[in-house]
């Protein structure tokens, strides 16, 4: 079995502080990561390694230069192999444009391993950009059939059988290969790197393909020309100030306290 | 002189520390408390290749140095000073004598399982009677026929009650004359084999320490390490790397009792001011940091010279005795920074007081130690 796992390199958004002047992000000594989504995609990928030693998993990046630390850190953790795309012309793409540059993305490496992937792997969406966009729209690009919010997943009689989170309900949906799956915060927790894997890891060389590896490529859909969406404005929300708690010896003291302070504010 | 390290050891510090930041720190408490065995815990370490950190790639370690070794021990002690007993037992005379003096045979049915954390091992050599001085050992090993018979008793045998196997060093017994020494690897199901009761220790209780007897204890010939009679080889061949990680483990636990103290200091408020601020905190702790950064130096200078084949036993006994010396100092001055919250079990820093004061015990004591520099600098 081949598994393909779309991976992105992100700033640790926990360590991020925003620039309070300019509203930017400030960037600088944020450590970069392995997009947390991802790194669950990653471990489904290896959960059916586990039980299928002969599968491959490989993991491709769009990104700068620099993604390959991301990538290492997959191969660390479960990879067999691991892709950068990486090109001046792909610069600027929104997610429909980088969307369609993973399309390209996972034919050109099916191209160069010399098999098809049976299934591709995302995070259900980037820790930085929160659209949940690339995955579906990378689906619609290889016209293959998805399942979003995964859990986890299960190869049974030829198929996958995967764990939808719902908002109720979860639910076990079957999908035919080839197919693509992006993957929330499952129950458990992704495994750790060995270091072995990591110290391989760190001497892999990890092939980097760029503008010209996608001579065939339509550049009126890649970089900034290709992406229809703009951003118009960012800004920090403004801070909630403090809450205030009611509170009364009953609900209903309590109730009625609430009632008349949001009276008195005329706002019932 | 380059005193940087690589991105091999950088990116295996990082590693450790975070594991030992999310699994092992978070549990100490509960393994000190209790003394409980956490084989979830130990399944995890051996998934990351803790056990076989110095195993050759070939016998399924990862093949790393001695001053990878010592960056990896010093992660994880910090989150609990057992970590030590857990990483030594493995990755030391129970891979490194069985490389260095087992047959083929042995080196693949017992390092590979060792490395994956499917064996625990354990070392035995101290007696009730002796403890640096070796000459007066008791526990002796007659061979009969295809096998050994072991009669005697070790004690302060870290891990005992866990170990699929002891390696254990006896008096090489020959039609009643002793004959040197011999090194036997003791399989758990040898017929004769008890493990006495745990002993209640002031730290380290999260792991067992036990003495273990030889009733007639009959272990299969094919089981002796190296040459009978020589068997003081196999033993004292990994003394240096031991020693080391012996540094390693002093220098995690200070610098976790100064990162500790650090944290505390900067919260807890006296006369409107932040501890911190007092040039006494100020001063304490940068001495503490100046000499836990000299131990360091020193116990990877140690392990460095190992990895490039000097085995100097000195080098060892300086990293040992000094880092040990440099712990304990550290602790207690770190736990004064807690005032009386440091006499506090719900504070960390309480029991790693208490783990330290093995640094300058255990793998000979710090004046053994200075025993051995004192005579390689001809003080005699």
């Amino acid at each position: 079995m081949n598994i393909l796992v779309c991976i992105k390199q992100v700033p640790d958004t926990t360590e991020i502080r925003i620039d309070p002047e300019t509203n930017t992000l400030i960037r600088e000594g944020v450590p970069a990561i392995v997009n947390t989504f991802d790194v669950f995609a990653l471990e489904a990928a290896a959960r059916i390694k586990d039980k299928n030693p002969d599968t491959n998993i490989v993991v491709v990046s769009m990104g700068p230069p620099n993604a390959v630390n991301a990538l290492k850190e997959c191969l660390a953790i479960a990879a067999d192999k691991a892709y950068l795309i990486s090109g001046r012309k792909f610069g600027g793409s929104d997610t429909l444009a980088t969307s369609y540059i993973l399309k390209n993305a996972v034919q050109k490496i099916e191209e160069l391993e010399g098999y098809k992937f049976d299934v591709v792997f995302c995070g259900k969406q980037a820790i930085d950009g929160d659209t949940a966009q690339v995955g579906p729209e990378l689906a619609e690009h290889l016209d293959y059939p998805q399942v979003t919010c995964a859990l986890e997943c299960e190869v049974n009689n030829g198929r996958l059988e995967v764990l939808k989170e719902g908002e109720d309900v979860n639910l076990l949906i079957g999908i035919k290969f080839p197919c693509v799956i992006t993957f929330t915060k499952p129950g458990f927790d992704p495994r750790y790197a060995s270091i072995k894997r990591k110290m391989a890891a760190n001497r892999a060389e990890i092939p980097v393909l760029g503008d010209d590896a996608f001579p065939d490529i339509d550049t009126a859909m890649i970089g900034l020309k290709g992406s229809p969406t703009r951003v118009k404005k960012t800004f920090v929300p403004q801070r909630m100030k403090g809450g205030l708690i009611v509170d009364g010896e009953t609900v209903k003291d309590s109730s009625l306290k609430l009632v008349q302070i949001l009276s008195d504010k005329k706002v019932i | 002189m380059d005193f940087r390290l690589n991105e091999d050891q950088l990116a295996l510090q990082q590693m450790v520390r975070e594991f030992t930041d999310k699994e092992v720190r978070p549990i100490a408490a509960h393994m000190d408390e209790t003394g409980e065995f956490n084989e979830e815990l130990w399944r995890m370490m051996a998934d990351l290749g803790l056990f076989g950190i110095l195993a050759p790639e070939e016998y399924g370690g990862s093949g790393m140095d001695h001053v990878a070794f010592c960056i990896a021990m010093e992660e994880i002690v910090r989150g609990s000073g057992n970590m030590y007993n857990w990483l030594v037992t493995s990755n030391g005379p129970n891979t490194g004598a069985i490389l260095l003096y087992g047959t083929e045979a042995q080196k693949k049915k017992y390092i590979p399982k060792t490395a994956s954390g499917e064996f625990r091992c354990a070392f035995a050599i101290t007696e009730p009677d002796h403890g640096s001085d070796i000459s007066g050992m008791k526990t002796t090993a007659v061979r009969e026929g295809d096998h050994f018979v072991i009669n005697g008793t070790k004690t302060f045998i870290t891990m005992a009650t866990l170990a699929d196997r002891i390696l254990t060093t006896c008096k090489y017994v020959v039609d009643g004359e002793d004959k040197g020494y011999v090194t036997l690897i003791v399989d758990r199901d040898c017929p004769g084999l008890v493990i006495g009761k745990d002993e209640h220790k002031m730290g380290l209780r999260g792991t067992s320490l036990n003495t273990v007897f030889y009733e007639n204890c009959i272990v299969p010939a094919e089981n002796v390490l190296g040459e009978p009679g020589k068997g003081m080889e196999p033993a004292t061949a990994c003394l240096s790397e031991v020693r080391i990680s012996c540094g390693a483990f002093a220098v995690g636990l200070a610098q976790e009792a100064i990162d500790l103290a650090i944290a505390y200091s900067k919260e807890r408020m006296q006369f409107g001011k932040r501890i911190s601020q007092f040039q006494n905190t100020q001063f304490v702790l940068a001495e503490c940091q100046t000499k836990v950064d000299a131990a360091r130096l020193l116990t990877w200078r140690a392990a460095a010279e190992l990895d490039q084949g000097n085995g100097d036993r000195r080098l060892g006994s300086m990293a040992k005795y000094y880092a040990g010396e440099v712990c304990n100092d550290v602790v207690r001055k770190c736990l004064q920074v807690f005032g009386g919250y440091g006499y506090c079990v719900e504070y960390p820093i309480e029991r790693i007081f208490r783990d330290a004061k093995i640094a300058e015990i255990f793998d000979g004591t710090a004046e053994i130690h200075k025993v051995i520099i004192s005579k390689s600098m001809g003080v005699r």
